[in-house]
């Protein structure tokens, strides 16, 4: 708990208590939501519930980036996208490539289900993408390699995004030079 | 080569529009088949409100406020999925309107010594130029913008340099705006915005390490 000051709209991240009058609190609650009584107050509650009143205030940073915690991060790390090509019962196979490098070849990989999250085993269906990283990650300080797989979670085309695309391919295909 | 130095990359996806934060919640996003169930259940939920939602997904911090969505990642593996993430909340919310999104890509690099740190603010802005106007001057942040998009789409790059507060001493952080807003004519709603964002989503993904790796050189420290 620190003590902040509120100028001209410039909210600064923390939690604070101040004690505020009714136009000043106008102010301070046009900007953010609020905490009191281990409840968080709409913008538009009476303010007669604040009258010099002792707030504790919560005020979320939101002007610039969140701090990045750096004990848990990930180091430089090899991407690749992975399509599903074949399914076996225990494994499966898959063309991959660079996702650092556009227009990479493909290359042939095998996967163990075991490898898999569980939540991810529905998805491994042929045709399906997935990514797959290797690469250091440091959590809590501590660096570790490892390798990540994780299906492609994408909204079901309708029926108007299946037609746009179609059009879009038989745009590309009317306009190739064969030259 | 300035990518023996590098430290850590980071990414944080702006996107500027009307919004209902209190819908875009983890179980939404589960409900949705957008994140996994047991991401929804595990997820650091910071608060839920009308005005603002926050959370953490372990591989991605989100903040909605109603005119202010933020995706926020330190972990490169999943810059890729933090945009199938953002497309996807898009492709159901599509009479949501956007009016521009900003890309941040931040490369965070670590000289090992501080003469090239000192150096590397002297060739990008000559302190010779303050001589006789400041004692022992140093640039403190920089920032260049590309005002036209090579890519021809309407909005700007642009490079900041300054200090990084995250790494060891010596820290260089460059910050990249991938900037896209609306061509004349668009509403921002059908996911406009959303369908450039994929379609110029690798190359705003490769452009900041040959940026920066090219101003390593031209600077020849």
């Amino acid at each position: 708990m620190s003590s902040t000051v509120i100028q001209n709209q410039t909210l600064i991240e923390g939690e604070f208590t101040q004690n505020v009058r009714n136009d000043s609190a106008d102010r301070i609650l046009g900007m953010v939501s609020y905490f009191k009584d281990n409840r968080i107050w709409d913008i538009k509650d009476p303010l007669d519930n604040l009258k010099w009143d002792s707030v504790n205030f919560h005020i979320p940073s939101m002007s610039k980036y969140f701090p990045i915690d750096y004990k848990n991060s990930f180091r430089k790390s090899q991407n690749w996208i992975g399509y599903v090509t074949e399914v076996y019962p225990n494994s499966f196979k898959a063309k991959i490539q660079d996702a650092n490098i556009q227009n990479s070849t493909y290359e042939d990989a095998e996967f163990d289900f075991e490898d898999i999250e569980n939540e991810d085993k529905k998805l491994i269906k042929l045709g399906n993408a997935f990514y797959w990283s290797v690469g250091h990650e440091i959590r809590r300080g501590t660096l570790s390699k490892q390798s990540i797989i994780r299906f492609k979670r994408l909204p079901k085309l309708s029926s108007a995004d299946f037609d746009e695309a179609i059009d879009l391919a038989e745009d590309l295909n009317d306009n190739i030079n064969w030259d | 080569m300035l990518k023996d130095y590098f430290q850590l990359r980071t990414l944080s996806l702006i996107i500027i529009g009307d919004f209902n934060p209190a819908i875009i919640q983890p179980f939404w996003l589960a409900k949705k088949g957008l994140i996994k169930e047991q991401e929804a259940n595990s997820a650091k939920v910071e608060i839920v409100h009308p005005q603002l939602t926050r959370y953490d997904l372990d591989w991605v911090f989100l903040e909605i406020s109603e005119n202010r969505f933020v995706f926020n990642s330190s972990k490169e593996p999943f810059f890729d999925i933090v945009r199938d993430l953002v497309s996807g909340i898009f492709t159901f919310l599509p009479e949501t309107p956007i009016s521009a999104i900003g890309i941040n890509h931040l490369l965070h690099y670590t000289l090992p010594r501080e003469e090239q740190y000192l150096e590397l603010g002297n060739r990008l802005t000559p302190l010779r130029n303050w001589e006789n106007v400041l004692d022992d001057p140093k640039l403190l942040e920089l920032n260049i913008t590309e005002q036209k998009r090579r890519d021809k789409h309407k909005g700007h790059y642009a490079v900041k340099i300054q200090p990084s507060e995250l790494v060891p001493k010596y820290g260089v952080l460059f910050s990249i705006n991938d900037h896209l807003a609306l061509e004349e004519g668009e509403t921002g709603r059908e996911t406009e915005l959303i369908k450039r964002l994929n379609l110029i989503w690798n190359e705003s993904k490769e452009r900041p390490e040959r940026v920066v790796e090219q101003l390593w050189t031209n600077l020849n420290i």
